[in-house]
């Protein structure tokens, strides 16, 4: 990870490296969050594109947080205009669905944890990810969601709750 | 990864548990994903640069005509009260 503070905006060389040492944990976390990988690559490739133009704006720490920053508000307008776009598409998946099996006879366990988190309201699917996906603290999540930490405590609470009640309803 | 979060109570230990397996997950990629994103991010730039000016860009440019335009008019009216002062 690149950890200096980033007085100057980032070579082609080191932003290349950038990517490559972030990658990995942001397309997954937005793969379960937007529940589509292709969707997930492009908002992951606007998140470094984001970061590397306003690269000068760093003012050093943290730099996966700084990332992550970027990717929760990029995420979330993605989502809002793909709804939009995809208004009946993109609708929560009906727990019904959730509960035929797959060919093998039952989904694996990552499946089935993908389905329901995809079945969920985005904020909820958005605080279980940042809590139990990337292990964030109630104050950084509090930061990124521009909520306090009551209100995280709130979420969460509701998300797991909508959470059982669709992964236990599984066949 | 930081691990699980301190302020983390029983009852999230077992969501904590549930992703684990997620956790592990480990995402490729296509190895031309970094350069993509590069060259996105430089073709942005220069989009920037090539930009056509902004409304505030065009409307100061705007102001700065009238203002000249004034400054004329200014003169030749200044001018003629000068005469009329005489």
């Amino acid at each position: 990870m690149v950890r200096r503070r980033l007085a100057t905006p980032l070579s082609p060389a080191e932003f290349e490296a950038l990517v490559r040492a972030e990658q990995g944990w942001l397309v997954r976390y937005l793969t379960y969050l937007l529940h589509d990988r292709s969707d997930a690559e492009e908002v992951a490739q606007r998140v470094f594109v984001r970061a590397y133009q306003r690269s000068h704006q760093y003012q050093g720490g943290n730099l996966r947080a700084w990332l992550r920053k970027i990717a929760t508000h990029l995420a979330y307008n993605f989502s809002r205009d793909r709804g939009t776009r995809r208004r009946y598409e993109d609708q929560a998946v009906p727990a019904e669905r959730l509960t035929h099996p797959s060919p093998e006879g039952a989904l694996l366990e990552r499946e089935a944890i993908a389905v329901t988190l995809g079945a969920l309201p985005y904020p909820y699917r958005e605080v279980l990810l940042m809590r139990y996906l990337e292990e964030l603290d109630l104050p950084e999540m509090a930061g990124l969601l521009g909520i306090g930490e009551s209100g995280v405590k709130m979420r969460l609470l509701r998300a797991r709750e909508a959470f059982q009640a669709v992964y236990g309803s599984r066949g | 990864m930081s691990g699980k979060p301190h302020d983390m109570g029983d009852e999230e230990a077992e969501f904590h548990g549930l992703f684990a397996d997620l956790r592990q997950q480990v995402v490729r990629l296509t190895e031309d994903f970094s350069a993509r994103v590069l060259e996105r991010a430089q073709q942005g730039e220069a989009e920037d640069r090539g930009a056509p000016p902004t409304v505030m860009e065009l409307f100061s440019g705007y102001l700065v005509q009238v203002a000249n335009l004034f400054g004329e008019l200014r003169g030749d009216h200044g001018d003629k009260e000068d005469e009329g002062d005489e």
